[in-house]
This record gives structure tokens, C-alpha cells and sequence, in this order.
């Protein structure tokens, strides 16, 4: 049984399709990331299977449809941190354990969890972004729910913030639950998630395990004081599927089994000397860029 | 419901937006009427009533129902369209959403909350008018002082009524200060303004007092007007609505506003 099916969901805003089309389907134990630019329609796509937006057609079903409040079974952030701003952190969860109908009045263990147990008596108007996005994360674990839904929840924070964050999610992704986590930050997807779907325009462009997504090919940062010559040379090079010039170097991709000896050979014989060579793995990041400029 | 009723009770005990315009209401209910205390009848007509009138049994249920009529409009009424676009604006109703209450849950919560203040208000008028009341007339009995022609059911009714007006608003315009613009405009000016349009091309101004704000208004008339039926007059104008009709009316635009705000609800994006 999935956790979360989606059919043939679409919603407009006047001209504008924010969802167009989308079909997913997610297990119980994924680390889903959605990945997509500004605009791409993942904040829409969560609003809708968290009913707070209606779709113009499609559907959703949450466990099978097996639940009757699948909801309450759910912890979601949705854009930003929801909270009555003249209530204390206490108070704060405690309206939130009351629409859950859950027992567990104690929210120690949760507010240990993001690190603000020393706040808890403050109004939550007075905490930083830091600390409000943090009390969102708390407020998620409250009745110890399966699914956990983080629209771009590291958004605005300082790097201390993110640190905090991401360590947060990180263990939450661990403890087995099921995660959707909607980011345009790769690095962050790449680092939690088991599972990306990629969408732009409203368009889901690819989908799979992290690993699937990620092709074989590699890239090639290569950088040389006579710069023109050497794009000429990158450019007239079979073996170089594509190259893009960074401000420092040249990012070139190239299939799994590239040889970047025999290539520094090469441009040595055409009198290219590089100043810089280096080969990596293909990155998430890149993936991505190439994936979303394709459509 | 219990339930529902707390859980707003938990959101709002501590919102001083909703403490002060309650504390105004208390306040303010029987300030109303204590101001005529210095009443003027030097130069009235004969027939208007002394200040006796409003204190003493029966007339203080008129009376204060009549200052209760301004107040609920204006405190209450407003506490109902806060309870409302606060929470959109805090995007709690949203979060409530996405937490898993259901839509109509929400909605009932919301009706809960403005029946329970509308029996705190009508608890409040009835103790404050018979207090008033027992301490102001000499000879007085349990009989003819709660005597009042069904004055306390009609206060009720009056203040569920201005409160689900205000809640539809609330949830139609989503803007407290919108929301509590058009209400006080609608209530003051609008509804008025349009009677009185209708008037010029009706032959009777009766019709128009059939208007929802004004039959809820007549609910609880201010009570000066009965002495007008003692002037010798030629204008062929009835001013207020037979209390059979204002109770009609006021119940359906209570209907109206109730589904109208749900089906707000349950049907946009939130
Ligand atoms: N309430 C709205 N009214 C009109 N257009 C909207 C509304 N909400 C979203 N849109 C449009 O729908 C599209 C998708 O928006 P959405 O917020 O879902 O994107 P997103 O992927 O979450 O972007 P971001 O990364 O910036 O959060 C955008 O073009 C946006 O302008
Ligand atoms: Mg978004």
C-alpha cells in the first residue's frame, strides 16, 4: 500500500498552470525530495494533498484511503510556520495536540528535539526565523506521526540555522517514517532524500531513486589561460557531451568511461596547457540544471 | 461542540484584541444606559419618558436592550470578524486545515464560538438588566419583573444574528479591516441608503423594513419610537417592524449568513 498516491493532478491560477498533469506515487520509508525551481509548483502540489488548496481535477489518496483523518497522521510545514504569535511554544503545540486529539500533553521530549525547551514559556512572536521554523519541526513530530511533509524548511535561515535544521531532519529521516520534502536547494535533497521527483512548470520531469536520477557521466572542471582557445577545443572534442564556461573554469561532462589523462595529453598537443583539471562526479545539482533546461 | 469550544477557548483567552473588545462590551452595556442618568426631560415633549422609565421594570429591558443593540453591533460584532480573519492572517486557519480538522469542523468551531459569546452576552444583559431593575423599582415581584415580552430570547436572537453577519463577512472578505469596514458600512449606511432608494419607488416604506439588518435591528428597537404613535402625524410610515416579523426575518438572514459562510469555506482555497 503506497503512502501517497497522486493521479493526473492539475490546478490553474487564471493563465497561469501551477500543477500540470502530476502523477506520483510514494512508499511508506521514502525520503522524497521535490526539486524544482521558483515557480515549479511544489508549494501548490503540497497544498492540495494537505486539502488546503482544491485541484481543478485529479486525485490524491493518502494511505490507500484507509484513513479516515489521514491528516492527523501527518505533520506538515507548508511555506512557513503557522503559529499564534501571542501564545507561548507550550501553548502553541498544545492547540495543535488538541486538533490531533493525541494524549501526550508533555511536549519535553519534542521541544528538546529542535533545541528549544529553554524557550518554551516565550511568545512566539518574540522567537528569531531560526527558532519559529524550528517550533514548525516540532510541531510535526506531535502524535508521533508516519508521514512528515517540509516544504523548503531551511528558507531564510542563517548557516547556523540551516546546520541546525537539516541535523533535525536528518534524524527525523532516520527514525523511518516517511518524508516529502519540497527544496530548490540540491545539496539539501541530495543529502537527506532517498528519492527525488523533479518538476518545472507544474510538469513532473523525472522521478526515481536518487541514484537513477544521477546518470554515470562525469564532469570535468578545466580551466586554461588562454581561455577561447581552449573552449574552441572543448567544443570540437566528440567526447565532450557539453561544457559551460562557470567564471573560473569550464564544467564539461563526459561519458562514465572518460580517460582525463589522455585528455591533458591532447590538449597539450594542441598546445593548450590547463591551469586546472579536475574530475568529479556528477552532482544532483547538475542533473537537475540539465534536466529543467531540457523542457 | 464542548470540545470545538475549547480549542477556540485556548486560542483566543489569551488575545488581548478579543479581551478588550469584551471588557468594552461589559463595560459599555450598562454605561450606556447609566449615561441617560442626566437625562434632560426640561423641554421634551410631554409624552417622552422620564429617566425613571429607563431604570424601573418593565422599561429597562427595552432600554438596555437598546444599548445592548449598539454595543454587540459594535464590540461583538467585531470580536466575530477577528475570530475570523485573525486566523487567516496568522494563516492558523490554514495550519488548523492542514492538521487535519476538516473544513466543516472548522466552521463549527468558529459557530460554537459565536453562539457561546452570544449566550455570554445575553447572560450579561439579562443580569444587568434585573439588577438594574430590582434596585430601581420600589415595589416590585419575580412576576412583573420578568415580565419583559420575551425580551431576553430577543436579545439572543439579535446578537447570534449580528455575530453570524459579522462571521460571514469575515470569512467572505478575509480582511479584518475590510471586513469590519464593510460591516459597519453596510449596518449604518448601506442597507439605509438603499431602503431609502427603494422607498421613492415603493408605495409603502413597509416593504423596506424588511431588510435583514433592519429586522435584526428591530429585534430590539429603540424604544422612543412607541411614543411617536402618540404624535398626531401625516406621514403614512411605519417605523419599525411588528415583532412577529423582525423574529421571521432576522431567523432567515440568520440561515443565510450561517450556510453563506460555510459554503465560503468549504468551497476556496484557504
Ligand atoms: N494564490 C495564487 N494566485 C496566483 N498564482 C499563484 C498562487 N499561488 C501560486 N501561484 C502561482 O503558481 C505557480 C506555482 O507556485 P508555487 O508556490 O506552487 O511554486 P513553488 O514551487 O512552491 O515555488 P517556490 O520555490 O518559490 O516556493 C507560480 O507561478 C505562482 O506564481
Ligand atoms: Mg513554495
Amino acid at each position: 500500500m503506497s503512502v501517497l498516491e497522486i493521479k493526473n493532478l492539475t490546478k490553474s491560477y487564471g493563465p497561469i498552470r501551477a500543477v500540470d498533469n502530476l502523477n506520483l506515487t510514494i512508499e511508506a520509508g521514502q525520503i522524497y525530495g521535490i526539486l524544482g525551481p521558483n515557480g515549479s509548483g511544489k508549494t501548490t502540489t503540497l497544498g492540495i494533498i494537505t486539502s488546503v488548496l482544491k485541484p481543478d481535477s485529479g486525485t490524491f489518496e493518502w494511505f490507500g484511503g484507509m484513513e479516515a483523518e489521514p491528516l492527523k497522521k501527518i505533520g506538515t510545514i507548508l511555506e512557513t510556520p503557522n503559529f499564534y504569535p501571542y501564545l507561548t511554544a507550550d501553548e502553541n503545540l498544545e492547540i495543535v495536540r488538541h486538533i490531533k486529539g493525541t494524549p501526550n500533553k508533555d511536549f519535553t521530549e519534542i521541544l528538546e528535539l529542535v533545541n528549544l525547551a529553554g524557550r518554551r514559556n516565550s511568545k512566539f512572536a518574540s522567537y528569531s526565523l531560526g527558532m519559529k521554523q524550528r517550533l514548525a519541526i516540532a510541531a510535526t513530530m506531535i502524535g508521533d506521526p508516519n508521514v512528515l511533509i517540509f516544504d523548503e524548511p531551511t528558507n531564510g535561515l542563517d548557516p547556523q540555522g540551516i546546520a541546525d535544521v537539516r541535523n533535525t531532519l536528518q534524524t527525523v529521516a532516520n527514525s523511518g517514517r516517511t518524508v516529502i520534502l519540497a527544496s530548490h536547494i540540491l545539496d539539501e535533497v541530495e543529502k537527506i532524500c532517498t528519492h527525488v521527483a523533479i518538476i518545472k512548470n507544474g510538469k513532473l520531469l523525472a522521478t526515481g531513486s536518487v541514484g537513477s536520477i544521477l546518470s554515470n557521466d562525469k564532469t570535468i572542471e578545466v580551466a586554461s589561460a588562454d581561455n577561447s582557445g581552449l573552449e574552441n577545443w572543448l567544443r570540437s572534442n566528440p567526447s565532450i557531451q557539453s561544457s559551460q564556461f562557470t567564471g573560473f573554469y569550464y564544467d564539461c561532462v563526459v561519458a562514465e568511461d572518460f580517460d582525463v589523462s589522455k585528455m591533458s595529453q591532447e590538449m597539450a598537443r594542441a598546445g593548450i596547457y590547463p591551469t586546472h583539471l579536475v574530475e568529479r562526479k556528477k552532482r544532483l545539482e547538475e542533473e537537475f540544471l540539465e534536466i529543467t533546461s531540457k523542457s | 461542540m464542548l470540545n470545538l469550544l475549547a480549542l477556540e477557548w485556548k486560542k483566543f483567552r489569551k488575545n488581548s484584541v478579543v479581551s478588550l473588545l469584551c471588557f468594552f462590551y461589559v463595560l459599555f452595556l450598562p454605561a450606556g444606559l447609566l449615561l441617560l442618568k442626566d437625562f434632560d426631560t426640561e423641554g421634551m415633549p410631554i409624552f417622552m419618558p422620564g429617566p425613571q422609565t429607563f431604570y424601573s421594570f418593565p422599561g429597562v429591558w427595552e432600554y438596555l436592550g437598546y444599548a445592548g443593540n449598539w454595543v454587540v453591533f459594535f464590540f461583538l460584532g467585531v470580536v466575530a470578524i477577528y475570530l475570523v480573519t485573525s486566523e487567516i492572517n496568522y494563516k492558523t486557519q490554514r495550519q488548523t486545515i492542514i492538521n487535519g480538522m476538516s473544513r466543516s469542523t472548522y466552521f463549527l468551531s468558529k459557530l460554537s464560538a459565536i453562539f457561546a459569546i452570544s449566550i455570554f452576552a445575553t447572560l450579561y444583559y439579562a443580569i444587568v438588566a434585573f439588577a438594574i431593575g430590582v434596585y430601581f423599582t420600589d415595589d416590585w415581584d419575580f412576576a412583573y419583573a420578568l415580565d419583559n415580552n420575551w425580551a431576553i430570547s430577543r436579545y439572543f436572537l439579535m446578537s447570534i444574528c449580528y455575530l453570524s453577519f459579522a462571521l460571514m463577512l469575515g470569512f467572505l472578505l478575509r480582511k479584518a479591516g475590510l471586513a469590519i469596514f464593510v460591516y459597519m458600512s453596510y449596518v449604518l449606511i448601506i442597507e439605509i441608503l438603499i431602503r431609502m432608494g427603494l422607498r421613492w419607488k415603493l408605495t409603502s416604506g413597509e416593504l423596506t423594513n424588511h431588510f435583514p439588518l433592519n429586522a435584526i435591528e428591530d429585534l430590539m428597537p429603540m424604544p422612543f419610537w412607541k411614543y411617536t404613535e402618540m404624535i398626531p402625524t401625516n406621514i403614512d410610515f411605519e417605523f419599525l417592524l411588528p415583532m412577529k416579523n423582525a423574529v421571521i426575518v432576522s431567523t432567515l438572514a440568520l440561515v443565510v449568513f450561517i450556510l453563506l459562510a460555510r459554503f465560503l469555506l468549504m468551497k476556496r482555497d484557504i
